[in-house]
């Protein structure tokens, strides 16, 4: 099969789309109304697609003044019960971070999209993993917020909706954790023809209290028993949900000893490796998290039991491995092959990494 | 089937443009495509290549480590590109503008005078569609019909008025790689 959804009648043709302007088809056809955000590459072309697209299909999209005022923006639209979103890269997904936080407290859903760059600082545009652990930790405070890794352009697509769905159910802001690579390469993308599920209903919204007691939707709670109680009340939602939205896929993982694990466009990078490698006679396979919070532990325990060598591949100095080891909890060893600062390792830099950990 | 192709250029040379119609030909002719923009950092005169890899099956990297084909519009990294090419492949220059590079043993390299061909077309911005055309008329994967079919379909709105004078180019670039006696590169083994 060449793509992914040939033969399901619910997509439709394949037609050529960069990342990140599947972002902006996938969270149209989600239901998302408004967009929100403030220009930095390299996710430029998602802002441009949605002031041309919003419209179009009734929305909104409006410019912020700054990364600051764009997600304070979502949160109004997320209080009032609309599907609303923002992107940006890097150092303006740092600029949201308290915004973010204030959404989770407030238990608003929405979606951020992340097309990180190279960093630190204002490092560079090249594509990059490096706000991997800003990513599952987004924000202060103590909550947990799901990460959608899309690891090719359909998925930038697909997993818009899933996103949407997904924040709608926790009430909780959910990060699209995507890359430079990702938003500006194009490849067929088949959109989705049939109807998106209705979101949930949204009895906490505010809408107008008129023959309703209000809503009160705030993240302050000045007594230590009544966060207490509120955290509690948010990672319970989080905890529900978490075994039915962790997804992972897997490559050539039926009979593997050598397991690569890698997301986003990394794990292409050892998609490829796995069948150089066992033309060169090595059983490998790869492990890609496709949700990185809630972490495919179980499954990377399973598949790490019968391996010889893990091998996590990213384009930052150690971030994914992290997770790796601790679902691995030093059952067997867990070797890095990172490449910080917009740089990637290509197949045969893979490869050769697995063999000389070998000691072949 | 799967080719893994660079074109390369500077700024304005339309290397990003021909991946682009380049994709939509395969992805027209059955197969799946990626194409992935690559941009050095100088604010003038850097590199702009589109990399891609055209498949008869789901593509893993994206980023190929070798090509089979280099499409050189420019000589600002010409030599370097060219070497990268492996046994099988070909490189496709713009003898105009890039003197002859060296190649590994096992590939080829055709000068296509693409600059000059498109400026004696009145078309003098036109080099990257010789080249296409060039390449196409030289390899077994998308053929000159299917790349002007979808250029022809692609070619709307503002872009309308420069699809007679880019598909006369694209003949002009089969034509000369033809006269050269190009012949279609072999693919890569992986």
């Amino acid at each position: 099969m060449r793509f992914v959804h040939e033969g399901d009648p619910r997509y439709g043709e394949p037609e050529l789309l960069k990342g990140n302007e599947a972002i902006c088809e996938g969270a149209i056809w989600a239901g998302c109304r408004f967009f929100f955000g403030y220009p930095i590459t390299p996710q430029n072309q998602i802002p441009e697609m949605m002031s041309r697209r919003m419209p179009e299909v009734g929305g909104t999209f409006l410019q912020g003044e700054s990364e600051l005022a764009s997600i304070s923006m979502v949160f109004g639209a997320a209080a009032a019960g609309a599907r609303a979103m923002t992107s940006s890269s890097s150092p303006g997904i740092s600029l949201m971070q308290e915004g973010i936080s204030y959404l989770a407290g407030a238990e608003l859903p929405c979606v951020v999209v992340n097309v990180q760059r190279g960093g630190p600082g204002l490092g560079n545009i090249a594509g990059a993993q490096s706000d991997y652990l800003q990513a599952v930790q987004s924000g202060h405070g103590d909550m947990r917020i799901p990460v959608y890794a899309p690891g090719s352009v359909q998925e930038m697509y697909d997993l818009m909706g899933e996103a949407f769905e997904t924040a709608d159910r926790a009430r909780s802001p959910v990060i699209v954790l995507a890359d430079a690579m990702l938003g500006q390469m194009a490849e067929p993308m088949q959109r989705r023809i049939d109807e998106p599920p209705p979101p949930p209903p949204k009895p906490w919204a505010l809408t107008g209290a008129r023959g309703r007691p209000r809503n009160l939707l705030t993240s302050l709670y000045t007594i230590p028993d009544d966060l207490e109680a509120h955290n509690r009340e948010i990672d319970a939602r989080y905890q529900a949900l978490a075994t039915e939205i962790c997804r992972a896929a897997e490559y050539r993982t039926e009979d593997a000893d050598v397991l690569l694990v890698a997301y986003g466009v990394a794990s292409r990078m050892c998609q490829t490796a796995c069948d150089l490698l066992r033309d060169r006679g090595y059983a490998a396979g790869l492990l890609r998290p496709i949700t990185l919070r809630p972490f495919p532990a179980e499954r990377v325990v399973q598949l790490a039991e019968r391996a010889r060598l893990v091998l996590a591949v990213e384009m930052s100095m150690g971030q994914l491995v992290q997770d790796v080891r601790l679902a691995v909890l030093g059952r067997c060893p867990v070797e890095l092959l990172g490449r910080p600062g917009g740089n990637y390792s290509t197949a045969p830099d893979v490869v050769a990494q697995v063999i000389h950990l070998l000691g072949g | 089937m799967m080719r893994e192709i660079l074109i390369h250029g500077t700024g304005g040379q339309g290397a990003l443009t021909a991946g682009q119609l380049l994709a939509i030909a395969s992805l027209r002719d059955g197969y799946t495509v990626s194409v992935v923009p690559h941009y050095t950092p100088e604010v003038r005169g850097g590199e702009a290549n589109a990399i891609l890899v055209i498949s008869s099956d789901p593509i893993g990297s994206v980023l190929p480590a070798e090509w089979d084909v280099a499409l050189l519009l420019a000589n600002k990294a010409a030599a370097r590109h060219a070497l990268v090419v492996r046994p099988g492949g070909v490189v496709l220059y713009n003898s105009s503008l890039v003197p002859p590079p060296a190649t590994r043993d096992g590939a080829v390299a055709i000068g296509i005078p693409a600059s000059a061909i498109a400026e004696e077309a009145g078309n003098p911005k036109a080099a990257n569609m010789v080249l296409l055309g060039a390449l196409c008329a030289c390899w077994d994967t998308i053929a000159v019909d299917v790349l002007k079919a979808a250029l022809r379909a692609e070619s709307v709105g503002r872009w309308a008025q420069f699809l007679d004078a880019n598909l006369m180019v694209i003949d002009a670039g089969a034509d000369a790689v033809r006269r050269a006696g190009g012949r279609a590169p072999a693919g890569s083994a992986a």
